[in-house]
Formats: structure tokens, C-alpha cells, sequence
């Protein structure tokens, strides 16, 4: 537990491995679609109250009901009589709509951290602007903590993980908080359908939210921390401290931006792979669909049988010359396992064999008959003379003993009664 | 040009080498020449020249493989779609368009994916099934076609011829035409 790397807090794909709850997952499908259907019209009708429907406490009431239908968020809270009457909430960063469930349980609360629900102002959800220009959020905070008569919600992770360790807190924030409560969420999703995957979009873990069954929050509330005289930094170390010893993980020392960071690269290095498999695929469809690169090697695959035709695809995509490529493959410098060698010369089991490679395109009955006839007429040699004198004498002594034994055979076959 | 005719002739000689088809040696008579080659070929069995071995000539043209070799037999040979002079007349060696004979059809046609193999091939399947429509020797045609046994015993006599086998005396056969 004690090293979790940037890697160990994403989670890659969206359904579980598991054999078995691959096939659950597999049997809900239908069950999920017709969900995602339903809850579309919810959302429908979400987007249009929320765009109409005036920022008072009913409608915003309604409306996070509604989203919670909608995106099938259950709430259970642990100990609800904890609630303490700060204006701020610290929670621990799941998922992009952490704060809709907090709101169900705490009542209406504002977001700090990006929501996509941040559009509809039915919603009464404000943008306090970026914690980087301090002065506008200070002054945007207070406004928004005095005339609406809220609480804030933050989590100061900034990214959402997969929960297995704490992010380093953003501490800017906890210059402007005088006492907090800390929230330890939960988030638990029959299926064990992934909240969010690395490098997806919200409309993609919004999407999920309603495909799922439901997605179930748990609420722990710890007791209220107060700044008093402690450092901004310090402070905002024991806040997470305190979240992290209560969820029994890791306060990582890795930050939102490492994290962003290490997903960008390994989404870079996914999209280079992703790239480089299409050129290799469009690579084997373009000469597979070429029909003249598919001529030329039938023609090479003709003249060499015992030659793969994906080793002369790929010579001839280089050399687009059969001749070039016949000559390649000869001289050795293509490596490739023959497909069905041709019998090597002097093994007498051959001649049982119909040849494997003369016989090809001209073969006849008679032709046939050839390649049946005895060992004798194998005219081979082992190997092909470095120099000039050494195959010039090679086919010499091979045309003498094809002669020969050509001579023999036709003596024994004739009877005839002349010395062989 | 003659650079790639070499180095493909030497690529199918190295071929012919050490996987020649069976019966089949062709390679160049003299190194110092690449573009004249001797081949011996095997009268396939159960034709009129089984056993035979068939001494013939290959000259390849210096745009080889574009333009297909020449061949010819340097023994005596007797044969519908062979020359008396032993010059080989088959749809292989003409390049497309250049039909002598006008029944070629283009698919057997020579062209560079052809070789020096196939050529081989092609005329061991032509001795078996002489094309008795072309023309190239008139006379064996002719035979061929009304005299079966005749144009067996002279096929025979030319296969003995290769192998070096001395006739049957010629009394001898005399004799039996005289008993029948």
C-alpha cells in the first residue's frame, strides 16, 4: 500500500475482468439500455427545468432529486446527527458528481470543483471562478456564503481517482476556511462498472452513471477541524490526514497535476500504439487489397510454394519487384519457415510422394508419372557451388549419373542383355 | 538490363540446383556465358520416350526474363511440336502476341514470372501429350496421328539413342515384320 504510483489510481477499463461478472455484466446489457432510455428522458426534462425553473431553494430541491433519479445516485449516511453547521465540507474526490450525492444527504451544498451539472442555473451552482486568482474567489465565495445561505463542498484533490489513496490537497483553498468538516465518501456500483477510466470525458462517466443499476454513495461524517493557529498547509495536511486514516488509505504524496500528467502520457502513448496498429492494419489491407501487389506475389508464391505468402507480401511491399523479391528469398536474405518443405534430394521416401512443387500449374498425368519414378532421377545437388568451377563440375557429375541410371532403368526394365 | 537477366538466371539456376524437379538438370554450359544453358530432360513414364534423357539447348535473350530463352534439342528428335532441327515450339516460349501458329491462348504465354522450370515442365508434359494441331513437324504430326506404333518404335529408337543403348539389330526386326 505504502508505494502506489500514479498508474494504481486510474481505473482502465470500464467492466471487471472477472470471468463471471464479465457475464453478468454481459446479461445486464439489456436491462442497461432500457435504463440509459429511461433515464434519458429524465435528463431531458432535467436539462429543460434546469435551464427554466428560477434558482430557489423548491427548485433546486426538486431538481437534485430529479438528477439523482436520473443519474441513479443512492445516498446512505453513516451518521447524519454529526452534521455540524460549517459552511464548508472537505470530501475525498470519486467521481464528477460526488457533490449531487453530498447534497442529498446534507442538503443543498455548492460545489467549489467542476460539476457538469454547472450549466443548468436552476441548479443554483455558481462558478467562484479559478482558486489561482484569489481575490475574485475570495470575494466571490463570501458573496456566495452570505446571500444564498449555503455551505460549500470541496474536494481539494482536485482530480477524481479511483480511491485507493488520497491526493495531495490543493492548499490555497484552506486559506479562505475557518473550520471544516470533514466527508469521507464511499462509492460502490453493482457490476463493479468503473466510475470513470482514465482519460474519459464526462459525458462518458455521465453516460455510465445512467446505464448502471445505481450508483451508491456512502457518507461518513468525522468531526469538525478548526484552523485556530495552524499554518494554511499544515491545516489542510490534517484535514486529509484525517479523511485518509478514516477511509484506511494512502495520503499520497502525488498531486492532481501528477496525476493529469501521467494520464496524458499514457494516453499519448496508447493513442501512438492505437496509431500504430491501424498503420500496420491499413498496411496489410492496403497491399492485401492491391491487386497488383496480390498478382505479383501469387506469381512469386508460383516460382517458390514452400514460401509463406505474408514473407512475400512484405518483401515485395518493399521491393515491388518479383524478380527483385524471387531473388531475395534464394540468396537467403528474407527469413521465413517453409510452408511444406520440399523434400530434400537423396531421402528415397520421396519418391513415394507426389513432388510437392514441380507438380504445380503443368502438371499431367504423365508429369505426375515423373515425379513418381524412382529416387535415381533426382537430379539435386546438396549445395549450390561458391564458385564457378565447383558448379560447372556439380552439374557435370549430375548429368553423367542421370544419365546412368536412366540407362540402368531402361536396361532392367527391358531385360536387355547388355553390361550397365 | 543484362545485370538483372544474370542475376535472376543465377537465382534460377541456384533453384534448379538444389530443388530441380525430378528427371531435370538445366544449368549454363560454361559459366563464362550465362545466357546459353544445356538441360537434360527425362522422357516422362508411360509415354513413347519414357527413360529417354534429352539433351536440349537454352539461349536466353539479354532481356531476359522480359523476353522468353529459346530452346533446342541437341539430339535427334522426332516429335509433332518439334522442329526437325530440334527447335522447341511451345505456347511457353512466345511472348504474348507473337503466335506463330495462331492457337496459343495468352494464359500459357511466356512472361517474367515464368521460368526456366516451367519451361522444363512444360516440355516433359509436351512430350507426353505431343499438340498434334501444331504444325512445327508436319510428318510426326502425321504419324502421330495415323501410325501410333510407328511413331512409338522411332521414339524408342531415339530413346536408345541418349542412353547410349545400341539399336535392336536391325535383322532382328526384319525378321518379325517378315513372320507377321
Amino acid at each position: 500500500m505504502a508505494n502506489l504510483e500514479a498508474k494504481h489510481l486510474f481505473a482502465y477499463n470500464r467492466f471487471p475482468d472477472n470471468e463471471l461478472k464479465k457475464l453478468l455484466v454481459v446479461a445486464y446489457f439489456p436491462f442497461g439500455v432500457i435504463l440509459l432510455l429511461l433515464r434519458s428522458v429524465l435528463a431531458l426534462f432535467l436539462v429543460i427545468f434546469g435551464q427554466v425553473l428560477p434558482d430557489t431553494q423548491v427548485t433546486q430541491n426538486f431538481l437534485y432529486n430529479l438528477a439523482c433519479i436520473c443519474f441513479g445516485i443512492t445516498v446512505s449516511v453513516d451518521n447524519l446527527k454529526q452534521k455540524e453547521n460549517v459552511s464548508v465540507y472537505i470530501g475525498n474526490y470519486l467521481s464528477i458528481l460526488d457533490h449531487l450525492a453530498v447534497s442529498k444527504a446534507l442538503g443543498f451544498i455548492l460545489p467549489l470543483n467542476k460539476t457538469p451539472l454547472q450549466s443548468l442555473p436552476g441548479l443554483g451552482i455558481t462558478n467562484l471562478g479559478s482558486i489561482n486568482n484569489a481575490d475574485s474567489f475570495k470575494k466571490n465565495l463570501e458573496v456566495v456564503l452570505k446571500n444564498k445561505n449555503t455551505s460549500v463542498y470541496l474536494c481539494p484533490e482536485e482530480t477524481p481517482t479511483n480511491g485507493r489513496a488520497l491526493l495531495k490537497f490543493n492548499s490555497k483553498y484552506f486559506e479562505f476556511f475557518e473550520k471544516v468538516q470533514p466527508v469521507c465518501i464511499t462509492v460502490k456500483r453493482p457490476l463493479d462498472i468503473a466510475i470513470s477510466t482514465i482519460g474519459s470525458t464526462y459525458i462518458n462517466d455521465v453516460l455510465y452513471f445512467m446505464y448502471a443499476p445505481f450508483t451508491n454513495y456512502t457518507i461518513k461524517l468525522l468531526p469538525s477541524l478548526e484552523k485556530k493557529s495552524i499554518s494554511t498547509d499544515g491545516f489542510s495536511e490534517i484535514v486529509r490526514e484525517n479523511i485518509a486514516s478514516e477511509l484506511k488509505i494512502t495520503a499520497s504524496p502525488l498531486s492532481a497535476s501528477d496525476l493529469l500528467e501521467w494520464s496524458k502520457r499514457y494516453l499519448a502513448e496508447e493513442r501512438r500504439r492505437a496509431q500504430e496498429r491501424t498503420n500496420q492494419l491499413s498496411n496489410s489491407f492496403s497491399s492485401a487489397s492491391n491487386p497488383e501487389l496480390v498478382r505479383m506475389a501469387a506469381q512469386v508464391k508460383e516460382v517458390l510454394p514452400h514460401v509463406p505468402v505474408g514473407t512475400i507480401y512484405n518483401d515485395l511491399n518493399v521491393t515491388r519487384s518479383i524478380d527483385t523479391t524471387i531473388t531475395n528469398i534464394l540468396e537467403g536474405r528474407i527469413r521465413f519457415v517453409p510452408e511444406t518443405p520440399r523434400p530434400s534430394s537423396p531421402t528415397p521416401s520421396t519418391s513415394q510422394q507426389p513432388s510437392t512443387s514441380g507438380c504445380t500449374s503443368s502438371s499431367t498425368p504423365s508429369r505426375q508419372g515423373a515425379c513418381t519414378s524412382s529416387t535415381q532421377f533426382n537430379t539435386g545437388a546438396s549445395t549450390f557451388g561458391k564458385s564457378a568451377n565447383e558448379r560447372t563440375k556439380s552439374i557435370k557429375e549430375r548429368k553423367e549419373q542421370l544419365i546412368a541410371a536412366a540407362r540402368r532403368r531402361y536396361i532392367e526394365k527391358h531385360n536387355l542383355d547388355i553390361p550397365v | 538490363m543484362a545485370g538483372s537477366a544474370l542475376r535472376r538466371l543465377m537465382a534460377e539456376y541456384k533453384q534448379l540446383t538444389l530443388n530441380p524437379p525430378e528427371g531435370i538438370i538445366a544449368g549454363p554450359t560454361n559459366e563464362e556465358n550465362f545466357f546459353e544453358w544445356e538441360a537434360l530432360i527425362t522422357g516422362p513414364e508411360g509415354t513413347c520416350f519414357e527413360g529417354g534423357v534429352f539433351p536440349a539447348k537454352l539461349t536466353f535473350p539479354p532481356d531476359y526474363p522480359l523476353s522468353p530463352p529459346k530452346m533446342q534439342f541437341t539430339c535427334d528428335i522426332f516429335h509433332p511440336n518439334i522442329y526437325s532441327d530440334g527447335r522447341v515450339c511451345i505456347s511457353i516460349l512466345h511472348a504474348p502476341g507473337d503466335d506463330p501458329m495462331g492457337y496459343e491462348s495468352s494464359a500459357e504465354r511466356w512472361s517474367p514470372v515464368q521460368s526456366v522450370e516451367k519451361i522444363l515442365l512444360s516440355v516433359v508434359s509436351m512430350l507426353a501429350e505431343p499438340n498434334d494441331e501444331s504444325g512445327a513437324n508436319v510428318d510426326a504430326a502425321k504419324m502421330w496421328r495415323e501410325d501410333r506404333s510407328e511413331f512409338n518404335k522411332i521414339a524408342e529408337t531415339l530413346v536408345r539413342r541418349t542412353l547410349g543403348i545400341p539399336l535392336r539389330p536391325y535383322r532382328a526386326v526384319m525378321a518379325n515384320r517378315d513372320q507377321s
